[in-house]
């Protein structure tokens, strides 16, 4: 058997000590680099953001709104919003009710017309189910089919309750989200906004005359 | 057995090695003639382990589905698209290649399944290539072995990347890697092959196949510039001008790409389809792959360890050889591989640590990873034998044997692991998803089925038919889903809609109905989730005015309970109890006389009288049916009727506490409660039962409520269809044919539709291919015509 032990690669021996000792530093240097893109990296990484998936999704002052979430929507909002409950503009929905039962979410469902507001009624219901559920930075999902006006004008009542302002909730909300209300709507959140501030009491005309602060 | 003498020629060590001189071009010809038998052996052993059982294993991946789809699309009418809108995710040549391969076939507009296996032979084929490919560099590369060892390795290099289990899984398959792979391994070959020609030929050959590809696969970028890497390692300014010419006329070259979507005027949507891409690559957006929040690596690497370990020696064992060529003196080869190793290993660190980990991506790290692996071994088995050299009496060198065996037993137990992978993915069937569909196919044409990971590849299989996604087991049950894929590798990567949470729901409350192996899923089964008619939150959609029920198998049909202006029925379901108290409809509302219309439930008949307006309310069946017909009464197994009774009497027959809170609608025993009960479900006929089966039963004139012997949930007897057996009812009179029910949610609903056509870019690739030779051609000219005129001068 002839041989020739001359290996493919390598085979001109060690590299001398100062350039093996400079390649451990670039070595290093590359791994310390590596470090930092990571964490630059993982500071910005964002994944799909459900909420904007929805139809007229958006967060007005920490409250989330939007349409009708399919089961894997409030799945991923419930992990990315710190959702813990949901409430339903639109009345009962059983899929929705046992899915947001399976992830362990609370759940509301009350029957808001589709160009109307909530009563002052349903919005004491709403005030006591935001302040259930969002403690601890928790949030509630609030939610139309559409993510249209019903979801806007209860978001907007449910911030001037809050004792939000009227001028405040105005810049908080989309000039896109305040458009999507009807007149009947917007007649409702003036009406409320008239109801919290007026001293005098409001006209007894006015639905939310009875109306108070009520943070939640 | 002693060892024989052997003569050796030693360099001695801290020496770079020489490169051997080039052989004369018809020499080198006659010793490739010669290598015949290691051809053959590579091609044997490449075929044997892409193409065998290939239409059986793997199973198809999305990808593959969705790829094979798509290039059918280009083969009918040239869209290359997935939906209805331009397919900007990956470049179009491997799709214009697929859709000329199925069009050559036969099988352009071939039922999918069908198709799939065709496309597999050509990616198989173009597998086989990759092998010998890696194995050809490798043989060229170990020019400083001797002729017997450096078809050794080239052998190892062959057997090994044949037999990788992450290779072999996606070079087996219709997807984009194999080709990828071969185009951009052609690309070495050929930088290597032609690192000593003039700098017109190589940058000619090496950027037109940097050119290709890159528009085959732009991840590709990560090997083809290893020629490059391997001119600045060698500090050879010519080849560096070289390389980076051929590199950036590929990468220009590649723009046809970009073209193509200008000339379909969707530049715009192209742009941000690869702004997305490249933020999924460098780890901004995260998607898919083992980094994606939610999914834990460490659990996926445990359970693929033995699936892939023979990948992960050889990934570290790469590792150790590219800080092995980096750390001695190289020769030309051993820069290469240093290039190879360093390009590969930069790209594979990124991904892993910080990028989108898919599994597939590997597949460009794996060959450089493998030669590196079995150079490092030849090198380490040489070291050994070179330092346990023993001079005999006779002046002979003797080496050593243990070196030698160890390396041997070392690579047996590497191709062993591979092999054993090899044997238990591919020797027998692994193909669930096409079994599973096959199953699926006989079920009714209505039936929904939810699909594990993603509905896609189960759709395209089955020639479009829809598929749900649910990721909640539970909405899928209130719409009315009953089937269930469950592919548990799908779970343990959170693909799609699967995930534990849904695998675990889907064996607590299903039966399996079938399972098919499938190395890539870890089986594919087939579940059905029953539930009750009484089950108030399965089977139940709401719609306006009222609500589906879904009665007839999986979403395949059912009745709808609404107020309409024949009466308020969903209403007075609802105060009845609903669906859990009085079960499904039977009938849809069917208009009995000219004034009443009525409509059949499992427990109760529920009927709107014009002169009552829309209230509706329960019919006394029970009373009726014990009355006419005591016999049918009987044999139904129903509770027996007392006689003589009276509202009083009644009242002191409430004894069960769960019917008495059932039929009180949870209010106290009084009066105006007991006159509310009665209004709703007439007044009690006797006292409660024990009757067959241990459940206790208590009649009321329209309805039977039961209850289990411990108490709990009541709900009525299913008495209706013992009132239409005895003839009580008619069921001609009732219109039973059930509704279609309402459409089930589609997550993937089509975009506005885009042209797709991808003759625009065959087009702009011809004219750029023609464009790209005549410029070849007239840059040669110029430079023989330099060269002739200089010659002349001369």
């Amino acid at each position: 058997m002839t041989a020739q032990i001359q290996p493919a690669i390598g085979g001109g021996g060690r590299l001398r000590r100062k350039v093996l000792l400079w390649q451990g530093v670039i070595a290093l240097a590359l791994v310390v680099l590596l470090a930092i893109t990571k964490q630059m990296v993982t500071a910005r990484e964002v994944g799909p953001d459900p909420l904007g998936a929805l139809p007229g999704g958006e967060t007005i002052a920490g409250l989330a709104i939007g349409g009708a979430p399919a089961d894997y929507q409030l799945e991923a909002l419930a992990a990315s919003y710190h959702i813990d409950g949901v409430a339903s503009l639109q009345g009962r929905s059983v899929a929705e009710q046992v899915t947001a039962a399976s992830l362990h979410l609370a759940y509301l469902s009350l029957d808001v017309p589709a160009d109307g507001a909530p009563t002052w009624a349903q919005l004491q219901t709403l005030a006591a189910f935001m302040r259930a559920h969002t403690k601890n930075g928790d949030s509630v999902y609030v939610h139309d089919d559409v993510g249209g006006g019903r979801a806007v004008a209860t978001a907007c009542m449910l911030l001037l309750l809050r004792g939000t302002s009227w001028a405040a909730v105005q810049r908080d909300v989309t000039g896109t989200g305040l458009n999507t209300m009807s007149p009947a709507q917007s007649q409702a959140v003036s009406q409320l906004n008239s109801a919290l501030h007026s001293r005098g009491g409001s006209p007894l005309d006015n639905p939310y005359s009875k109306a108070r602060i009520d943070p939640w | 057995m002693g060892l024989r003498p052997v003569s050796l020629r030693l360099s001695p060590p801290g020496t770079a090695i020489p490169d051997r001189g080039v052989p004369k071009r018809a020499s080198k010809r006659q010793s490739m003639l010669k290598e015949w038998p290691l051809a053959a052996f590579c091609g044997g052993v490449a075929g044997i382990a892409l193409l065998y059982n290939l239409f059986g294993s793997p199973d198809i991946l999305y990808d593959e589905a969705a790829y094979t789809w798509a290039a059918q699309q280009v083969a009918q009418g040239w869209h290359l698209t997935l939906d209805n809108q331009a397919f900007f995710v990956h470049p179009p040549l491997m799709f214009l290649l697929q859709a000329g391969w199925l069009r050559l076939t036969g099988q352009g507009s071939a039922a999918l399944p069908s198709a799939i296996r065709t496309a597999r032979i050509l990616a198989g084929f173009a597998g086989v290539a990759d092998v010998l490919l890696v194995a050809s560099l490798a043989y060229r590369l170990a020019a400083h072995a001797g002729p017997w060892r450096r078809r050794v390795l080239t052998g190892v290099v062959t057997v090994l990347t044949a037999l990788d289990p992450v290779l072999v899984r996606y070079d087996r398959q219709d997807v984009i890697e194999p080709f990828a792979l071969c185009a951009s391994m052609l690309v070495l070959y050929a930088a290597w092959a032609m690192r000593r020609r003039r700098a017109g030929a190589y940058i000619a050959v090496v950027s037109l196949l940097t050119g290709l590809a890159l528009l085959t696969n732009q991840i590709t970028i990560f090997v083809i510039v290893v020629p490059l890497v391997f001119a600045l390692l060698r500090r050879d300014g010519s080849l560096i001008r070289r390389s980076a010419a051929a590199l950036g006329i590929g990468v220009v070259f590649s723009q046809v790409f970009l073209l193509w979507s200008i000339e379909l005027g969707l530049g715009g949507d192209f742009v941000d389809v690869q702004t997305a891409s490249l933020r999924r690559l460098v780890g901004l957006l995260q998607i898919t792959g083992l980094n994606m929040p939610g999914v834990s690596l460490a659990s996926s690497l445990e359970r693929s360890v033995t699936e892939y370990s023979s990948s992960y020696v050889v990934l570290a064992a790469g590792f150790l050889a590219l800080i092995w060529c980096w750390t001695r003196k190289n020769s030309e080869s051993g820069h290469f591989l240093t290039a190879w190793l360093t390009a590969s290993y930069a790209f594979g660190v990124y991904i892993a640590a910080v990028g989108t980990l898919n599994e597939q991506f590997f597949v460009y790290l794996m060959p450089g990873t493998i030669v590196g692996t079995v150079f490092l071994g030849d090198a380490l088995v040489a070291r050994w034998c070179r330092r346990g050299v023993r001079t005999t009496a006779d002046g002979r060198q003797r080496i050593p044997r243990l070196p030698v065996v160890s390396g041997a037993v070392g690579c047996a137990a590497l191709i062993g692991l591979s092999a054993a992978s090899w044997t238990a993915d591919y020797l027998g069937p692994g193909d669930g998803v096409v079994q599973v569909d096959h199953l699926i196919a006989t079920l009714p044409g209505c039936t929904a089925v939810n699909a594990s990971g993603d509905a896609e590849k189960y759709s395209y299989l089955l020639g479009g038919r829809a598929f749900t996604s649910y990721t909640v087991g539970a909405e899928a049950l209130a719409d009315g889903v009953h089937y269930f894929i469950l592919a548990p590798e799908d779970a343990i990567e959170a693909n799609g809609d699967m995930s534990p949470a849904l695998e675990s729901w889907i064996e607590h409350n299903g039966t399996r109905l079938a399972v098919f192996p499938s190395a890539v899923y870890k089986t594919v089964q087939l579940w059905h989730v029953a539930a009750s008619p009484y089950d108030p939150a399965a089977d139940f959609t709401d719609i306006a005015g009222g609500a589906f029920v879904n009665t007839v198998g999986s979403d395949c049909g059912g009745y709808t309970v609404t107020d309409t202006s024949s009466g308020n029925f969903y209403s007075a379901y609802q105060a009845l109890g609903g669906k859990g108290l009085l079960g499904a409809p039977l009938s849809r509302v069917s208009a009995i006389t000219g004034t009443e219309d009525e409509q059949l439930f499992d427990g109760a008949v529920l009927a709107s009288q014009a002169s009552t307006g829309s209230a509706v309310q329960a019919l006394p069946i029970v009373s009726t049916l014990a009355t006419r017909n005591p016999n049918a009464y009987r044999q139904a197994g129903l509770p027996p009727i007392a006689t003589g009774t009276t509202s009083a009497g009644g009242r002191s027959w409430l004894t069960n506490a769960a019917i008495t809170r059932a039929y009180l609608g949870g209010s106290a025993n009084t009066e105006a409660a007991y006159t509310a009960a009665v209004k709703r479900y007439g007044q009690p006929l006797g006292p409660p039962s024990v009757l067959a089966g241990g459940t206790v039963g208590q009649p009321f004139a329209d309805v039977v409520l039961e209850t289990s012997g411990s108490g709990g949930t009541v709900r009525a007897a299913a008495v209706t269809q013992a009132a239409l057996h005895a003839g009580l009812l008619r069921a001609s009179q009732f219109n039973l044919a059930p509704q279609t029910a309402p459409a089930l949610p589609n997550p993937d609903a089509l975009g506005p539709a885009q042209p797709t056509s991808a003759k625009p870019f065959v087009m702009t690739l011809g004219v750029a291919l023609v464009l790209y030779g005549l410029a070849v051609v007239i840059t040669v000219r110029r430079r023989r015509r330099k060269w002739n005129t200089r010659e002349n001068a001369w």
